[in-house]
């Protein structure tokens, strides 16, 4: 098994986000700042890495009819466990992503990835694939959330980026802008994979 | 009938196996949290009233059943035995929950100190903006006998509040705050 391919597959090829179109809810609703998207993306990888783990050490206990609740289950351990986590030492993250770290659980990466991958592979592979699952996940929020704050609020990790002359698209950073920022990156990404593929085509 | 027990009896296994995980997770950090909660609090009424020897929560003594329901407690600030100041926390209702806001005023100077907000859900990167400095400095040395209104242009007299752009609701909502400790002040310790 190739695991360096289980870690880069997530990252472009199958990119959770700009590819599989998996877990847009708050991938839309926080990225409105950089910060926002970091601590998302990172929360995430977490509970994804954890419950990965977990599930692929007792995949062979699992019985097949009750798998879907035993995820569930693994899943919101540890998403209680990031919050509590992100309440003690980061409260002002825990301020600003508010609702959306316990919604992680109802994550469809997450459940994915255990249905998909964790259930059937060794834990080896399994760390692998959940890294890069989220690598690929948190570098699409920052692309998505950079372009939100850069355009809508004229700055890049709160800090001011354009003169005083500059009025931010205030679009932008509302929900609207997100579907925007999304459609746009999503359309140039497919447009550079075409002509990847032609060009190899034409060799 | 025995393949229900033996799935009922994994998921509570599982489940305990959670449940310990969680409580032990929760114990470790629940002194940090209660902690960090507290210290908030406290540095947050400083930072509206700063100039106090001891701040004493007062809220049994001026909060009962006759009072509006936005004013969730009434600290006094005191410099030696004599009182100089008084900070309340009001909870109004925002455009999407109370936005739990601190108020500080100036007994001597009958005036508002400054304000802040300590939790808020409003929308983010409008609604939200009513934590920034430059929205609650607007607040800052209001006079406590005037009522305050809200405004969308540029402000002509001296109790107006310009509201945040695209955020009338938000800014209508702390200031109605505001106005509810304002008129408790002036009832109990106007001049």
């Amino acid at each position: 098994m190739n695991l360096v391919k289980e870690f880069t597959k997530g990252i472009l090829k199958e990119n959770p986000i700009f590819v599989m179109m998996l877990g847009l809810c708050p991938v839309l609703a926080v990225t409105t700042s950089v910060v926002n998207g970091i601590g998302m993306g990172i929360a995430t990888t977490f509970v994804l890495l954890a419950s990965n783990i977990i599930i692929s050490a007792i995949r062979k206990t699992i019985p097949s009819s009750i798998r879907i609740p035993t995820f569930i289950v693994i899943i919101a351990s540890f998403v209680t466990i990031v919050e509590l986590f992100i309440k003690a030492y980061a409260p002002e993250l825990d301020r600003s992503l508010g609702i959306f770290i316990p919604l992680i659980v109802v994550n469809c990466i997450i459940l994915g990835r255990a249905e998909a991958f964790a259930s059937k592979n060794s834990i080896f592979a399994s760390i692998m694939d959940a890294l890069g699952v989220g690598v690929g996940f948190t570098g699409a929020l920052i692309v998505i959330s950079t372009v939100r704050e850069v355009l809508g609020a004229g700055t890049i990790l709160g800090y001011p980026i354009f003169g005083s002359g500059f009025q931010p698209a205030l679009i932008m950073i509302l929900p609207p802008g997100a579907f925007i920022a999304m459609g746009c990156i999503i359309g140039i990404l497919n447009k550079l994979k075409q002509k990847g593929e032609s060009r190899i085509g034409g060799i | 009938m025995r393949d229900i027990i033996k799935l009922g009896v994994y998921l509570l296994i599982i489940g305990a196996l959670a449940g310990i995980g969680v409580a032990y997770v929760n114990n470790s950090t629940e002194p940090i949290i209660t902690e960090s909660a507290a210290e908030e609090k406290i540095a947050g009424l400083k930072e509206v009233y700063p100039d106090s020897d001891k701040i004493e929560d007062e809220t049994d003594k001026y909060v009962n059943s006759s009072t509006p329901t936005e004013i969730k407690e009434v600290n006094v600030a005191y410099q030696g035995s004599e009182p100089v100041g008084v900070i309340y926390t009001v909870e109004p209702k925002g455009y999407s929950g109370p936005i739990s806001t601190v108020v500080g005023f100036d007994i001597e100077k009958q005036e508002i100190t400054r304000i802040k907000i300590l939790s808020q859900s409003e929308t983010p990167g409008l609604g939200d903006q009513c934590q920034a400095p430059w929205f609650l400095e607007r607040f800052q040395g209001k006079k406590a006998a005037q009522p305050l209104k809200v405004t969308k242009k540029e402000p002509a007299r001296a109790n107006e509040i310009v509201a945040i752009t695209a955020s009338t609701i938000t800014s209508e909502a702390v200031t109605h705050g505001v106005n509810a400790a304002r008129e408790h002040f002036l009832e109990h310790f106007g001049q």
